[in-house]
């Protein structure tokens, strides 16, 4: 090993020092690289089911869980309404329910809105109590006037 | 993970990849021919579900893998002739031993890259334009054998654009969850990798390896870029295959041969394939081609040959799938040319104000790609200051490829009503490795590349003098000779 080539390496490694202590690269350097380890063990372990819901995390989990409650019910139930975010996230702001396409890349649950046409289809529902959500079948047009009066008596914009 | 899926996707890339560079002639050096056939490989795969459904043939695990044998192979037979052999021979395989500087660098960059890897094999697709799209697609035609099936079913009012896309990442997922990992995903990171290697050797043919290995890790340590290493997308592909183009229509320039150029014109072709807007910027690319041609004083005819070549094999993969696909083979009888937003809300000069504010100047810029566009910018003023008349087509080219994408991004609101900052900031991506192209090839990187060299190199000129003047037996003048050498 020759002095020069000795020399430009640590030439080089003070160059990178310095890169490195830029806020903007420090910041993406401990929060992207260095942190990386320190869960690393505790997720080796982990099995598909239990990655996807540290990666989607709470809507995930109530998709599932939603999905598992209707496929026990008889009669069977296609789909669910979901709650506007105008009404939820005043109880719940950090969470966003998914779009249908994903609830059904999800779980299989077939979802609407209630700015959907097919939204007078839904055979079920979810609405928020005791700042939980909760799932309930629809099996009249009035059990549907019921539900899309309260999403609107208890919107946020009509609070 | 299935290792062994794994390996046999691995070969297979790299063999159709290596067809497809030996039938346009494309030679390259063994070690990164590996690497750019794989990175090529991997996006001809991507068409073979989409071609599996265009025959009505159920998409199985069985007709993928007989399709990606019969590929295999054909790409592999067809341009057999042209391979060379040689480079296998014992006698020509040369191996020199790294210096402790590039082994510094190589440790650095796989270092970074490590998280990268894991998160992309660990976790499942996160973002919702994939989640609401390929994925979906992905994961239900795994269960139903077929692209058209029950997702388009379900209500799509905020979802269509994203499953109208072209089916890169669809396909792939496809691919590699019925032969790898359940969450697919691991075709990103060999695009990476092999990208990242190659990028390397690119600049490592200009510069010192020192800089080539900084202008690698200054690309790869960009906040956002990082990202898409793992978090699945379109754009980090993109970028990769629209430099691909890039970098092979300068060579055109350089050997003005035609197989090259045509390779060029693929590349842009899968470029599109992977972003169909990816059109938007090929477009003035061609008027760049043929001022570049006709400077050189090529044919009339054979400048507007090409720059149409340019346009209609990009145009064809996206009317494949615009024209064709979606409209007869989609159940939604939509077209995403309704996709186009002629009359946007806010203009192009408005978004060009906006892009510039919020993320090449001031906004989000730093947060989001750190010191990455200062630095280009650092360069490019010193460039224009002390370099301008040396200025050479190498640095011109990937410079005006920069302004290209620079101009165009604010045009993409044209090209779909569902634009906005974070399009852009994705878009940007296909800046990036032109910006180091440029950098490499200007005087001011070269010129310091060259200081470096000469610094390590007079020690070698000094141990060479004293090393002869051990081996004769010195006398008076030859002390002296060996003394004005070492001065020297």
């Amino acid at each position: 090993m020759d002095t020069r080539s000795l020399i430009i390496t640590i030439l080089t490694v003070i160059a990178i020092t310095i890169y490195f202590n830029i806020p903007v690269h420090k910041t993406w350097l401990n929060k992207r690289i260095l942190n990386f380890t320190t869960n690393v063990y505790d997720h080796i372990g982990m099995s598909l089911e239990q990655r996807r819901e540290y990666r989607w995390g709470a809507p995930y989990v109530f998709f599932r869980n939603i999905k598992q409650h209707m496929d026990t019910l008889d009669p069977p139930r296609k789909l669910v309404l979901l709650p506007p975010e105008l009404y939820y996230k005043q109880y719940m702001p950090n969470i966003t329910l998914s779009e249908p396409v994903i609830c059904y890349y999800y779980s299989g649950l077939r979802t609407t809105t209630v700015d959907c046409d097919d939204v007078r289809e839904a055979d079920g529902c979810v609405y928020v109590h005791d700042s939980q959500f909760m799932y309930e079948t629809i099996d009249s047009a009035s059990d549907m006037d019921k539900i899309l009066d309260h999403y609107k008596a208890n919107s946020k914009e009509n609070k | 993970m299935n290792l062994a899926g794994l390996l046999f996707l691995i070969l297979a890339q790299f063999f159709t990849g290596r067809g497809l560079l030996g039938m346009f002639n494309i030679k390259l050096k063994p070690i990164i021919l590996f690497f750019v056939s794989e990175m090529i490989g991997v996006v001809m795969f991507s068409f073979i579900p989409m071609i599996i459904e265009f025959a009505h043939v159920p998409i199985t695990k069985t007709s993928v893998l007989t399709s990606i044998c019969i590929t295999t192979v054909l790409f592999a037979i067809i341009p057999f002739k042209r391979y060379d052999f040689s480079v296998l021979k014992p006698a020509n395989i040369k191996f020199t031993t790294p210096k402790l500087y590039e082994l510094l660098m190589v440790f650095l960059l796989v270092f970074l890259m490590i998280p990268s890897l894991w998160r992309g094999f660990l976790y499942p697709a996160y973002s919702r334009d994939v989640l609401s799209g390929p994925e979906a697609l992905a994961e239900y035609t795994l269960k139903e054998h077929s692209l058209d099936n029950s997702v388009f079913t379900v209500n799509l009012m905020k979802s269509t654009p994203n499953l109208l896309k072209p089916p890169f990442i669809t396909d792939l997922q496809i691919i590699y969850k019925m032969f790898v990992h359940p969450f697919g995903k691991t075709w990103l990171s060999i695009i990476v990798v092999c990208f990242l290697v190659w990028l390397y050797h690119i600049l490592r043919e200009k510069l010192h390896p020192v800089l080539a290995g900084a202008g690698v890790l200054l690309l790869l340590s960009i906040p956002e870029l990082y990202g898409y290493t793992y978090i699945l997308l379109w754009d980090y592909s993109n970028m990769v295959f629209f430099f691909t183009g890039y970098y092979f229509l300068m060579k055109h320039f350089k050997t003005k041969q035609q197989n090259i150029f045509l390779f060029s014109c693929l590349m842009f072709g899968f470029a599109t394939f992977i972003r169909l807007d990816t059109l938007l910027f090929i477009a003035p690319t061609g008027l760049l081609a043929a001022y570049i041609l006709w400077k050189d004083k090529v044919k009339l005819s054979k400048i507007i040959l090409n720059v149409a070549l340019l346009g209609i094999i990009p145009f064809i993969f996206y009317f494949t799938w615009v024209e064709v696909f979606v409209k007869y083979y989609l159940p939604l009888n939509l077209s995403t040319v309704s996709e186009l937003n002629l009359n946007p809300e806010h203009g192009y000069f408005e978004w060009f104000k906006a892009i510039n504010k919020g993320l090449f100047f001031g906004g989000l810029n730093y947060v989001l790609y750190g010191l990455y566009i200062y630095i280009f910018l650092g360069v490019l003023i010193a460039e224009t200051i002390f370099f301008r008349k040396q200025l050479s087509r190498d640095a011109a080219i990937p410079l005006i490829g920069v302004l290209i994408v620079y101009l165009c991004l604010p045009a993409m609101i044209y090209a779909t009503a569902w634009f906005n900052m974070t399009t852009a900031k994705r878009g940007i991506f296909k800046a990036f490795p032109l910006m180091l192209l440029f950098m490499s090839n200007s005087t001011l990187l070269q010129r310091f590349s060259q200081l470096i060299t000469d610094y390590e190199n007079k020690k070698d000129k000094q141990k060479n003098v004293t090393t002869a003047q051990v081996k004769r037996k010195p006398n008076q003048t030859g002390r002296k000779k060996g003394k004005k050498l070492a001065k020297q």
